[in-house]
């Protein structure tokens, strides 16, 4: 339990965080009308992927996986800023 | 539906751990903002019938113009930035107040009969002020207790998905069993089961809406510094923030009288009843005010903001149910949903049987925790479960026992006693720690039922009180339509012999119920060990 507990306080926040600047960035629209409603449902996106850390069959599985999907969301939340497909528009 | 046994096994224990850790916290939550729905009412009782009579009503922007110029005549400083308090239902009295960073206080002040400026009485609601603050920081001084129910919250949720998880293999068949009968604990169990999924929208709410509102500025930070390249605040001032700060101009002009003001905010609104205007760089020429309160005619969420120059008079910018962005709306919605602030009296008496309910959703759980740990072949049990049998009566049972203390120390303490608001709040903290230390040094259920007891004690006084200090006051109020300290008296004289009916049955189940056990009492088992 302690491996999956680690992984899911430890990893599953910032992974939502990622998942949810992803999302919120890729929406169309004015980023000014978008931005809120997301900000606000990053708590049940957050309680809901801290959970399903549980459901890994062991602590080990837990850290590699999240590990992995932490490198993905970030790794493509910066290469897409990179690239200029999304970004947050100068005020 | 199948869920394997492993991953049950798992999410069971997500929901004792964070049960365990977050249960009594969220007790003393629930318990707390059960009773804040009413804060209002207790607001009323604490005042008294005699204060719950309406103020005559004098028209507001004539006597909000004067207590301004008095206001920025004797303190200029004031200027800057200050507030009005207009008169509403809940609260009669006109007010004017402003932050003075000298002194790091603000500063209350009204008009008196002969329309001088008087500092104002600080607001006698501290009781229904502190159980407020009960609900959010568990007593716990500065921005921790917050922070605290910030992290409560996200366990909670966590609790919440674990235990429908936990039920959904069994949840056809076991929901509405409610199996009486000799083992209690199923009882118990289904009682706890029955109430979480049936109550679950309301939990899910409020696990979310709880997270928002004390740790949802913490969150912020690491979107704005890694998702927003630092924007973030200025993205999203448009939704939290009628206006736009600036700063002043320097240059002396003529404010719009607050009449014209007023006037032209609401032609922009129609059904707009401001309770708040924050006034900004007064007398200057880049002056503003914002106006904030409610329209009734709107069902979930109904806050209007309007900006308006305060030297021109003309409206800036309008946020009300019919015109307004998304996210404010949304984020209006949440906040209406935790505090109660649609529907009518009927929500907040639901909102309360709920309230009561989650209540005894952790309650259970730890008791259902302490029993599924029992020992069942001899009468000795863990230590553990020894100390959070103790620990839970204590904690619950102290601060029910303890915020009925305050009540009956709010009617009997003397009216012009120094500090008097510290001893209020004393008595809450004495009672609340000497029911945990009674518990720890007592048998378990012995400490229940002496608890039970103060509980019932505590809660009789509170009517007793009442009745005491304002004699038939409270009656003729009632019956003269603010029956609200009436309603709270005839609670509390009904809440007495329950908990009297709950001592008694502590003390069958510790001589008659299972001698292996931590609520045995102790000659039970001497008999055990002699019969053999």
């Amino acid at each position: 339990m302690w491996g999956k507990s680690t992984a899911a306080a430890l990893l599953g926040l910032p992974f939502s965080v990622a998942l949810i600047g992803l999302i919120a960035l890729s929406l169309p629209g004015d980023v000014r009308i978008n931005t809120l409603p997301m900000l606000l449902l990053f708590f049940p996106a957050a309680i809901a992927i801290i959970s399903a850390v549980f459901a890994f069959r062991s602590g080990r599985r837990a850290w590699l996986s999240m590990s992995v999907a932490n490198l993905v969301a970030w790794g493509l939340l910066y290469a897409l800023k990179a690239a200029g497909v999304i970004g947050v528009p100068a005020p | 539906m199948k869920i394997r046994a492993a991953t049950l096994r798992s999410f069971l224990a997500v929901h004792t751990w964070v049960g365990l850790i977050a249960g009594l916290f969220l007790f003393i939550a629930f318990y707390a903002g059960s009773l804040t729905i009413f804060h209002e009412q207790i607001a009323a009782w604490q005042r008294g019938a005699a204060a719950s009579e309406a103020v005559p009503q004098r028209p507001v922007a004539p006597q909000a113009q004067q207590l301004i110029a008095a206001l920025v005549h004797a303190y200029p400083q004031a200027r800057e930035r200050f507030i009005l308090d207009l008169p509403s239902p809940t609260h009669a009295q006109l007010g004017a107040r402003w932050y003075d960073d000298k002194t790091a206080r603000w500063r209350s002040f009204r008009l008196d009969a002969d329309d001088q400026l008087v500092a104002a009485d600080k607001a006698p609601s501290n009781l229904s002020d502190f159980i407020y603050s009960l609900h959010y920081t568990a007593g716990i001084p500065g921005i921790f207790g917050l922070y605290l129910f910030g992290v409560v919250c996200i366990l909670y949720g966590l609790a919440l998905v674990s235990g429908v998880i936990i039920v959904l293999p069994t949840l056809a068949a076991d929901l509405f069993a409610l199996r009486q009968g000799r083992n209690l604990k199923r009882f118990w169990q289904d009682a706890h089961n029955a109430i979480g999924v049936l109550s679950l929208p309301f939990h899910i709410i409020f696990a979310w809406t709880g997270a928002i509102l004390t740790i949802g500025t913490l969150l912020l930070a690491p979107f704005q510094y890694l998702i927003y390249d630092g924007q973030l605040l200025k993205i999203v001032m448009h939704d939290l923030s009628v206006s736009e700060d600036v700063s002043a101009a320097g240059i002396a002009a003529t404010p719009a009288s607050v009449a014209t003001l007023l006037d032209n905010a609401q032609a922009t609104a129609p059904g707009f009843v401001p309770t708040l205007a924050v006034f900004e760089h007064y007398g200057d020429a880049r002056a503003r005010v914002q106006f904030y309160g409610g329209n009734a005619q709107a069902a979930l969420g109904h806050t209007v903001a309007i900006a308006a120059d305060a030297t021109s008079g003309a409206v800036m910018r309008v946020s009300a149910p019919n015109a307004r962005t998304p996210g404010t709306a949304f984020y209006d919605q949440l906040r209406a949903l935790h505090f109660a602030d649609y529907g009518g009296l009927a929500v907040r008496w639901l909102y309360f049987g709920l309230g009561l309910l989650g209540a005894f959703l952790f309650y259970s759980g730890n008791l259902l925790w302490i029993e599924s740990r029992r020992k069942r072949r001899q009468p000795l049990q863990p230590g553990n479960t020894r100390f959070l049998a103790r620990l839970t009566l204590g904690v619950c049972l102290g601060c029910i026992a303890g915020i009925s203390s305050m009540f009956v120390a709010s009617k009997l303490l003397p009216a012009d006693l120094a500090a008097r608001e510290s001893w209020e709040r004393g008595m809450y903290f004495g009672v609340f720690f000497a029911s945990i230390i009674w518990a720890q040094l007592r048998v378990p259920t012995r400490a229940a039922c002496e608890l039970l007891w103060l509980c019932a004690a505590s809660s009789a006084s509170l009517a007793v009180a009442d009745l005491a200090i304002n004699g038939g006051a409270t009656w003729h109020a009632a019956l003269r339509g603010h029956p609200a300290a009436l309603t709270i008296d005839v609670l509390a004289l009904l809440a007495a012999p329950l908990f009297v009916r709950a001592a008694r049955a502590c003390l069958r189940r510790g001589r008659n119920g299972d001698p292996h056990s931590v609520w045995a009492l102790p000659e039970a088992a001497i008999v055990d060990i002699i019969v053999g």
